[in-house]
């Protein structure tokens, strides 16, 4: 394995946290019916999650390899319905992301510049970036979070005065229902989780202690997020459609009146690092499958073929209802929890039988 | 080759920007309508709106500014929701209406605040206005406070909002902003202002320049009280100091008190109030715990500073008391005892939610003042 091409373990973090972020920036989901329960439903999912994510973390530390590398051990047929599986799941989540970024850039921007060229301007630049060798990506996504930090920091800041804690309340009919939807429809946006699945064994450090630290970061993030916006916005978060633009948007200091030029700023980077991790693990599946084409050829299909699916939903504004619909949990249970259980129960070979090392250097 | 492929690179960027700026639609600043401040009244079919559009008003250049003139521009339209009349209001003035420096919106006396989700659908649905933007109501009619052009400030709505952030800085109403009415539980304290006219005798220069004989008449803003959403109550000076320290709003005050046989005049400065609520064999006691400092006018002994702190304590603590409890027993929460019940007794206000006015009004309310003598 050319150590170049590894990543380091607060490099896979900060990929990961990027991509639930941008998440969580977007919109909170649609079933919330208190910030305070949503809170409870997040620490409950992260704990949940660490029990997702331990058959990778056993897989990883048995085989030393991703479940591409360990399904292609055990057959060739295997590896290919693996590798679909996996390319699927990412093609439909840069289809989400890049819909979500044209269809928000133009509420947030009023350029009146026609969603396809926001799309265009919008793939190019994850294209490029997918381009890159994975630590590259990472570094971007080390920047990303930083500049999150500082965006949070500010807002939070800002909007001191009004925090109120008694806003933390859970005084809704049925709690634990709320708070078990909530934990669902966190871990429904939690596509970080496969893209830890894919990237694991491709990292400097032990992959255990880097779930388990992505996972303490996740958590205490999103849940200041959530925080945040409750203690400040209170039941008007549940009413505002972009409740953590809303809250950048009544952050003052004595600089600016509001930051939510802050927060777009932190959005789009945080949306193209996010969407650039996708394609390239997608091109890394296409050449598993393909293994003629390109590097170029690959990642060009990782992302016009998402591009071409949301351009048509876009043009006809029909985008919302995408956004309306709840994430089902069940790709990401399968795809982090189920396949490399089943990959460590079959027999695999040892760990230091090569692996197909075209793709391994392009990651 | 590499190079080749770069050098195309170049073109390629160029070319894609012009695409992208070509499409678009760009506005220049003289065709966009700066909105400082809106009026809203209720109308035949729906609502009346009045808005304030910047419009300088000095020579020389187009955005010059004349500081010595209200600069700008009244727009007035109607709609069956707020959201059609300024829609209406953009093709009567022939203007791109921009909301991105409102500061102030104004409510008139007969607006009804029973949704004012639905009311402010217009502003939550707009990216561009900020959700602390500020809110006062008028006494009469919006449209009257909105077509009086103040010259204090450089645009009329700067004054209107000066008036109104000082008099919420020296707790003489309370400040409303539209999280604060949105995230209230139905009522919610804001300023009322109200239109003074005043008639002034032209000077014998004026009248000649002039040729008229008559009296001028100027108009002006002043602050009539605060008002309570959803009541027909309006809170005078006093009440209103009461209630923006009950609120945790009151920054700085002032009050005259009687030690002895003198006057002294204490400016109240670092207030701060905290509130517990515990339930007490059934009953739900409210405390209130105020510490401020007084900076009394004069040089004061001991005897007389320990005096003085007990006349301000026993003052405000008789007045938040009183207003408090008559409010809670009106079911008028506007300082949010409401929250604290669902934060502290969830299952208790679940139990109560279809009877919030009954809970309320069962509430003892205990306030303890705390006044350091500087």
């Amino acid at each position: 394995m050319n150590n170049q091409s590894r990543l380091s373990s607060a490099a896979l973090i900060c990929m990961l946290l990027s991509a639930r972020i941008f998440a969580v920036l977007t919109f909170f989901p649609r079933s919330t019916e208190s910030g305070f329960a949503s809170i409870i439903g997040i620490l409950l999912s992260t704990a949940v999650q660490g029990l997702l994510i331990f058959p990778v973390v056993r897989l990883v530390k048995k085989t030393h390899t991703d479940p591409l590398s360990a399904s292609h051990n055990i057959s060739s047929p295997l590896e290919k319905a693996v590798t679909a599986a996996f390319l699927l799941f990412f093609l439909y989540d840069a289809f989400l992301d890049i819909g979500s970024m044209a269809y928000f850039t133009d509420y947030f921007f009023s350029v009146n510049m026609p969603r396809a060229l926001t799309v265009a301007c919008c793939l190019l630049t994850a294209l490029y970036a997918a381009r890159l060798d994975s630590p590259v990506i990472g570094r971007l996504a080390q920047l990303s979070i930083i500049l999150t930090c500082l965006m949070l920091l500010t807002v939070a800041a800002g909007s001191a005065e009004r925090i109120d804690v008694t806003r933390f309340d859970l005084a809704i009919p049925h709690v634990g229902k709320a708070i078990f939807h909530a934990a669902l429809a966190d871990t429904g946006r939690c596509e970080c989780l496969v893209i830890f699945s894919f990237y694991a064994a491709h990292t400097n450090g032990d992959a255990a202690v880097t779930a388990r630290r992505f996972l303490i970061a996740k958590g205490t993030i999103i849940c200041t997020i959530f925080a945040l916006v409750t203690a400040v916005l209170g039941s008007l978060s549940l009413n505002t459609p972009l409740p953590v633009f809303t809250l950048a948007a009544t952050s003052e200091n004595l600089i600016t009146e509001r930051c939510d030029a802050l927060f777009l700023l932190a959005w789009i980077f945080t949306g193209l690092v996010k969407l650039a991790n996708l394609l390239h693990c997608a091109a890394i599946c296409i050449r598993r499958l393909f293994p003629k084409s390109t590097h170029f050829a690959s990642v060009m299909s990782a992302g016009i073929l998402p591009a071409a699916a949301a351009l048509p939903l876009l043009l006809i504004y029909k985008w919302e209802s995408i956004i309306c619909s709840e994430r089902s949990i069940v790709p990401i249970i399968v795809l982090t929890f189920i396949l490399p259980l089943i990959l460590l129960r079959t027999d695999t070979r040892s760990a230091d039988a090569p692996s197909d090392p075209s793709v391994q250097n392009s990651v | 080759m590499q190079s080749g492929k770069h050098i195309l690179l170049i073109p390629t960027a160029v070319l894609a920007c012009i695409m992208c700026s070509s499409f678009g639609r760009s506005i220049s600043i003289d065709r966009r309508g700066l909105v400082h401040a809106i009026g809203i009244d209720t109308a035949e079919h729906g609502y009346k709106v009045t808005m304030q559009i910047f419009q300088p008003t000095g020579g020389g250049a187009d955005t010059a500014v004349d500081s010595t003139k209200p600069n700008i521009t009244v727009a007035v339209s109607e709609g069956r929701t707020v959201g059609e009349a300024i829609s209406a209001a953009r093709s009567s003035t022939g203007k791109e209406l921009f909301f991105g420096h409102l500061q102030l919106i104004c409510i008139g006396r007969d607006v009804s605040l029973a949704d004012p989700y639905a009311l402010f659908a217009f502003a939550l649905g707009d990216k561009n206005i900020s959700p602390a933007a500020e809110l006062c109501m008028a006494e009469n009619t919006a449209s009257e406070l909105m077509e009086i052009r103040l010259s204090e400030e450089e645009i009329s709505s700067e004054a209107l909002s000066g008036v109104l952030k000082l008099s919420g800085e020296y707790t003489e109403t309370v400040s409303c902003d539209l999280i604060t009415l949105l995230t209230s539980d139905g009522h919610a304290a804001m300023p009322m202002l109200t239109a003074l006219s005043e008639e002034k005798q032209n000077s014998s220069k004026q009248k000649e320049d002039s040729g008229d004989s008559g009296t001028e008449v100027s108009r002006s803003i002043k602050l009539k009280g605060t008002a309570v959403t959803e009541s027909s109550d309006v809170l005078d000076r006093q009440q209103a100091t009461a209630a923006a320290m009950l609120c945790g709003k009151a920054d700085k005050a002032c009050v005259v008190s009687k030690i002895g046989n003198f006057s002294v005049t204490s400016s109240l400065e670092d207030i701060s109030a905290h509130r517990t609520i515990d339930l007490n064999n059934g009953r739900l006691l409210l405390t209130n715990r105020i510490t401020l400092t007084a900076r009394p006018d004069r040089q004061l002994d001991s005897r007389e500073s320990d005096a003085l702190a007990q006349a301000i304590s026993a003052r405000f603590r008789n007045e938040c008391d009183r207003l408090q409890t008559e409010m809670l027993s009106r079911g008028e929460d506007i300082f949010g005892i409401s929250q604290l019940i669902k934060h502290k007794f969830p299952e208790l206000w679940l139990k109560n939610a279809d009877n919030t006015d009954t809970l309320l009004a069962a509430v003892s309310v205990h306030t303890d003042v705390l006044v350091k003598v500087d």
